[in-house]
């Protein structure tokens, strides 16, 4: 009897957590689905009756909306999401072909000072945003990449580099050094024992690194709003931009609020392992 | 043919080169911008620590250290109480335990744009789920306007701080637990140890280097808040929720000071260094 109440307890109590961590994300998706005079209802509407395509037909057909306090606005989604595709993408590529080469140097050679540059590489994401906004602003102007997407691939490798060198160099330390002692022993050079043994190996290690380095980039605001303008927004940009001064276009918010954060969410549950490995790898190594 | 002995360092050039020119080079710049005057019709002229001591008087500018202190402490606290009473409820084998993990951990990997904007349906005066229920279990007799109300607009964004990241410490922690040896916690039990007892003489001394870590990534993270300022409150209403960033981002770009914005955001970036050796001390000590 006791042994089934501290049972009954404690899923009582993972309900609560659960309802806790998911109940923001089901009320933005229930919202996506609602029809206007469904989300300014009072008592809330819980379930969307019949659930309608209205939200997500307004932002990629770029229609005009009527919303209460805003007045007409008209949204297309396609552009912030290639957007936010190309630029996660370039900037995690850069990353990891430049950032596998300086870790593959130091977790593979003894030289003088790799501990240090290690510790001054990691040491790099203290660094808030803001201190570096405004010197970023002013640069990117001088050079004329302000609203442009390679401004913002070239911006995000200051967080994308660091990390990448240091999770893969922590994956490779993983890879026993005789797999790549054999390949030289066969007539292989450093680099070909590196691009044949040591790559293929860590394969799942560069798909995480990959991984993170994509959703931090995805989810990038504060360096979007100040280096973009309409032409190279980003989906985070977009996403503001429906809160006015006056009033929310919850319905459009929310279609597109749920198309910015589905694809990670997929990625969170499939890759669950290897993301929670990375997110306190961090922690827990440094 | 490279002498093996240059080939870390040869591997090790495009990183050094890229992270001098999109980090070294910007903080570098943003140094010599808080020690000078910007305006974008006259450009820059070299000032001196004048920026700094005009902050250190600046009533506005002690106000947002403050209500970013407030945050901060508030906000970690919190999501330690939080992550740490998921990890200990997690901490035991039970059905699907894996899927529950990955449902909990969820929020951490969400654009903070997007978090923001899924509170701002819930905070909602007027239609908002929040004062349903608050209404509902008669805990409150009026709608509560939760952002703009300013003795509970702070204690808002801290919520979606707490929803967002009570996740990573109970990552961190439930990594900590599984360092605890099952035989010694079962010894304890055999030698009669209340629970109270094994958790305090037991289980929180392996933990405690984790909680030392959780803390140190998690206070040098909340510094750096921006993201649901911007969209929750703008650092209203008044200046109740103006944090350093948020009017470091004002000073630069609403009121083109960039001088004065680049030392507040140099003086945050100070004492997140400063705190984090403080707590790094600790963590060596131990």
């Amino acid at each position: 009897m006791h042994k089934i109440i501290r049972k009954t307890l404690f899923w009582i109590a993972l309900a609560i957590v659960l309802i806790w961590s998911l109940f923001p994300y089901y009320w933005m998706f229930g919202t996506a689905f609602k029809e206007a005079e469904d989300y300014f209802a009072f008592p809330p509407v819980w379930l969307p009756s019949p659930p309608t395509m209205e939200n997500f037909r307004v932002i990629f057909l770029k229609e005009v909306v009527n919303i209460v306090g805003i007045g007409g606005i008209a949204v297309d989604i396609i552009p912030p999401l290639l957007n936010s595709v190309v630029v996660a993408v370039g900037s995690t590529l850069i990353a990891l072909i430049v950032g596998s080469f300086a870790g593959f140097a130091l977790s593979r050679f003894k030289f003088r000072g790799r501990e240090n540059i290690a510790f001054w590489i990691f040491s790099i994401r203290m660094l808030p945003p803001i201190a570096i906004i405004i010197p970023y602003f002013i640069i990117m102007k001088t050079y004329g990449l302000i609203d442009t997407q390679l401004g913002l691939i070239i911006t995000y490798l200051v967080f994308n580099l660091p990390l990448s060198v240091w999770l893969l160099m922590r994956y490779f330390e993983e890879i026993p050094v005789e797999l790549e002692d054999a390949a030289l022993v066969d007539g292989c050079s450093r680099l070909q024992a590196f691009r044949m043994v040591l790559l293929p190996l860590t394969l799942p290690g560069i798909i995480a690194t990959a991984l993170f380095c994509i959703i931090f980039s995805w989810n990038e605001y504060l360096f979007a709003l100040v280096l973009t303008r309409a032409r190279s927004e980003t989906l985070p940009i977009l996403l503001s931009t429906f809160v006015a001064h006056k009033g929310v276009a919850w319905g459009p918010l929310s279609s597109s609020g749920l198309i910015a954060t589905f694809p990670i969410l997929i990625c969170a549950i499939i890759f669950q392992k290897h993301l929670v490995r990375i997110m306190t790898m961090g922690v827990l190594k440094g | 043919m490279v002498k093996e002995k240059h080939l870390p360092w040869i591997l090790l050039v495009p990183v050094f080169v890229l992270l001098l020119a999109v980090t070294i080079y910007p903080f570098v710049y943003g140094i010599y911008l808080s020690l000078s005057n910007y305006s974008i019709i006259t450009g820059i002229s070299f000032r001196g620590i004048g920026n700094y001591l005009d902050l250190f008087r600046d009533s506005r500018f002690l106000h947002s250290l403050k209500v970013t202190f407030i945050f901060v402490f508030s906000a970690v606290g919190a999501e330690f109480l939080v992550g740490l009473g998921i990890a200990l409820l997690l901490n035991r084998q039970f059905w699907q335990k894996r899927i529950f993990v990955s449902l909990i951990y969820i929020p951490m990997i969400m654009a903070p744009i997007a978090v923001a904007l899924m509170w701002r349906m819930l905070y909602n005066a007027d239609y908002g789920p929040i004062n349903y229920f608050l209404l509902l279990s008669r805990l409150t007799s009026r709608k509560i306007a939760w952002l703009s109300e300013s003795q509970y607009a702070l204690l808002s964004l801290i919520m979606v701080d707490v929803w967002q990241w009570s996740p990573f410490i109970f990552l961190v922690l439930y990594a900590g637990l599984q360092s605890v040896p099952p035989e010694l916690v079962e010894a304890a039990q055999i030698d009669g140890a209340s629970r109270w007892k094994i958790f305090r003489y037991l289980v929180l001394p392996f933990l405690s280097p984790f909680i030392v870590l959780a803390f140190l990534f998690r206070i040098m993270d909340a510094f750096k808040i921006f993201d649901s300022v911007a969209v929750l409150t703008k650092g209203g209403p008044g200046t109740s929720t103006e944090v350093v960033s948020w009017l470091s981002y004002l000073t630069g770009f609403t009121y083109f000071r960039l001088g004065y914005a680049a030392a507040m955001s140099i003086v945050l970036f100070a004492l997140i260094m400063l705190l984090s050796q403080v707590l790094l001390k600790r963590i060596k000590q131990q």
